[in-house]
């Protein structure tokens, strides 16, 4: 028998890139998703598109941006944006900060008792023995009634036939 | 800008908008703070290049983990699965393979496996008996008193166990999820998931963390003190999500759940829509469930500290439906003349747009940054990304509309059985 033990370098990549392995069916629909995600993605970038533009004209932008008031808008959206990114923001690290205050040098928690075949036994309706004995068998078959439960073990020889 | 008005529509315009947009920002927040408390390489590390993986520090001792790989209908990945199991640097484990009633040839591999191996160890259960029994059933096949239990597709890094066993150092911790990366990538939808993990899952995972509680670990890979699953009885057979409902049981019974970024495990992930779609109507069904079931008066105090985790699953049932509202008033304006309390005439347009955009370019040039060092392959598909969070938050909208029914209308007492998920393209 094999014994484990670290083989890294056996390993083969898990990445698998086999794109041209798509149907032509999968190729089209994709195609068509990511155009139709990145016309709305640039939909949404109009205003600024439409700035730049104007910037373009210098004159048009100064006079829309800044003699019509067209900047109040973008800096009243920017700063209750941003001063309520803040609060909330604020609040989770002021929070995250207080716990870790609180808490440093004060466990209180044990890792618990270890969970012993006789725990196991009372908990579930079996024999504690029978429990530990499995617990060292290297192949089981297992049953269980309707509800779940283990009706049944029992303990498969090594004596395996194994047709792969 | 979205007001939140008078009228409902008017609120829940604001809601639909404003809710993802602050939440994004909340994540990002607490996933920076835990980089910079928990997660930042020692000193020592920075220096050097960043391919050079970090180690687990050493542990006073090591005690014995059983790994746990329940199996149903596995024959095609489960050979895989086992050679990185065996490949791992924590010096002291065991295998438990549980064939749980497969169809196929499972059976024949893992006694085949048992046989080459001494540390592997077979359970076959006479009947498919589902996940959670599987779990349980293995749980208690062991005399380990730590288990770590990971899918039977899954590859977990020959380090993982190691970063792991790391937090039971502290006799709070009850379990430790690892952190999931996608190996499939060969489409689209496989591409989205290896961004989705870094910039969804990976981001709340943090943040959750920061906050000290987490709504689920990963089933996928998770480490559990055997101790604190005794206290709480194990899985439950009848949750469609054994994953978060585990979690949560542990949480109100003050076990603290824990995140290991380092800990990395490649799963498949489905790549068709309906593959997609099914697990993720799974986990959303799931999660009401777990919802429903802690929503009672008896655990509301000792789960106090899940309450922001309980409001914030519950503010993103009620977005769900609250776009839904928006976006068919949205359409049927099109085509009906509405009357004006209830017309919406602009979509995510003005600067509100911009702020979304802008959003989603800082939340996915973040989680690049955080994660880059665990899969450096996952640049190139951040070119895919920019736009994800919005399909994200669309998918998790149609989820979540069916879920919610599905688990209303759910016997309680159903036994949750396996599916067989959709892995991907495969070589």
């Amino acid at each position: 028998m094999e014994q484990s033990g670290p083989r890294h370098s056996t390993l083969k990549s898990p990445l698998i890139e086999r794109s041209d392995l798509q149907s032509p069916q999968q190729r089209t629909l994709y195609g068509a998703l990511t155009l139709a995600f990145w016309a709305f993605w640039f939909y949404l970038w109009l205003p600024l598109l439409a700035l730049l533009a104007w910037s373009l004209g210098l004159q048009q932008a100064f006079k829309y941006m800044v003699v019509l008031g067209g900047y109040h808008e973008v800096i009243r959206v920017i700063g209750l944006y941003s001063l309520i990114i803040l609060l909330l923001g604020g609040a989770l690290v002021v929070w995250a900060v207080y716990n870790i205050m609180r808490f440093r040098d004060d466990e209180r928690r044990t890792g618990g008792l270890p969970v012993t075949p006789a725990m196991i036994g009372l908990d579930f309706g079996q024999d504690p023995l029978a429990v530990e004995r499995w617990q060292g068998e290297q192949r089981l078959r297992v049953s269980h009634d309707q509800g779940g439960k283990i009706s049944h073990v029992e303990v498969l020889s090594d004596d395996v036939h194994v047709d792969v | 800008m979205s007001d939140f008005g008078t009228s409902p529509v008017e609120f829940f315009s604001a809601y639909s908008y404003y809710y993802p947009l602050f939440m994004a920002y909340l994540w990002m927040i607490g996933a920076v703070f835990y980089y910079f408390r928990y997660e930042r390489p020692p000193k020592s590390h920075r220096d050097l290049p960043r391919d050079v993986p970090e180690t687990p520090p050493p542990l006073p001792e090591y005690p014995l983990v059983t790994i746990i790989v329940p199996c149903h209908n596995e024959g095609r990945d489960i050979e895989d699965t086992v050679e990185y199991l065996l490949a791992s640097t924590y010096p002291n484990f065991d295998i438990l393979l549980v064939n749980d009633g497969s169809g196929d040839e499972t059976r024949d591999i893992l006694d085949k496996l048992a046989t080459q191996f001494a540390n592997v160890r077979v359970i076959h259960a006479a009947r498919n008996q589902g996940k959670a029994v599987a779990l349980t059933t293995a749980s208690l096949m062991t005399s380990a008193q730590y288990l770590c239990c990971i899918d039977a597709d899954a590859l977990l890094d020959p380090e993982a166990l190691s970063w792991m066993m790391v937090h039971f150092l502290n006799p709070r911790v009850g379990a430790v999820t690892g952190n999931p990366r996608v190996r499939n990538r060969s489409t689209l939808l496989g591409r989205l998931q290896v961004g989705e993990y870094s910039s969804i899952v990976g981001l709340i995972k943090r943040a959750q963390r920061t906050y000290g509680r987490i709504f689920t670990v990963s089933g996928v890979v998770a480490c559990f003190r055997k101790a604190a699953l005794h206290d709480v009885g194990y899985w439950s057979s009848d949750m469609l999500t054994e994953d978060i409902d585990v979690s949560w049981n542990l949480q109100i019974r003050h076990w603290d759940v824990r995140f290991e970024p380092k800990a990395q495990c490649w799963i498949l992930a489905p790549e068709t829509l309906k593959g997609l779609w099914q697990q993720r109507l799974r986990w959303s069904t799931g999660g009401i469930q777990v919802m429903m079931k802690n929503w009672r008066i008896e655990h509301l105090w000792s789960a106090r500290r899940m309450w922001p985790v309980l409001l914030e699953y519950a503010m993103s049932v009620l977005w769900a439906y609250s776009i839904t509202v928006i976006a068919v008033l949205w359409l049927i304006g099109f085509f009906i003349e509405l009357p004006p309390e209830y017309r919406i005439t602009r979509f995510l347009s003005g600067w509100n747009g911009v702020m979304v955009g802008t959003t989603c370019l800082l939340q996915v040039g973040i989680s690049l940054a955080l994660d880059s060092r665990y899969d450096q392959g996952s640049l190139k598909t951040f070119y895919w990304m920019i736009w994800y969070p919005l399909a994200y938050w669309m998918l998790s909208m149609f989820t979540t509309i069916v879920a919610v029914p599905r688990a209303l209308l759910r016997d309680t007492k159903k036994r949750a059985r396996w599916n067989s998920p959709d892995r991907g393209i495969a070589p």
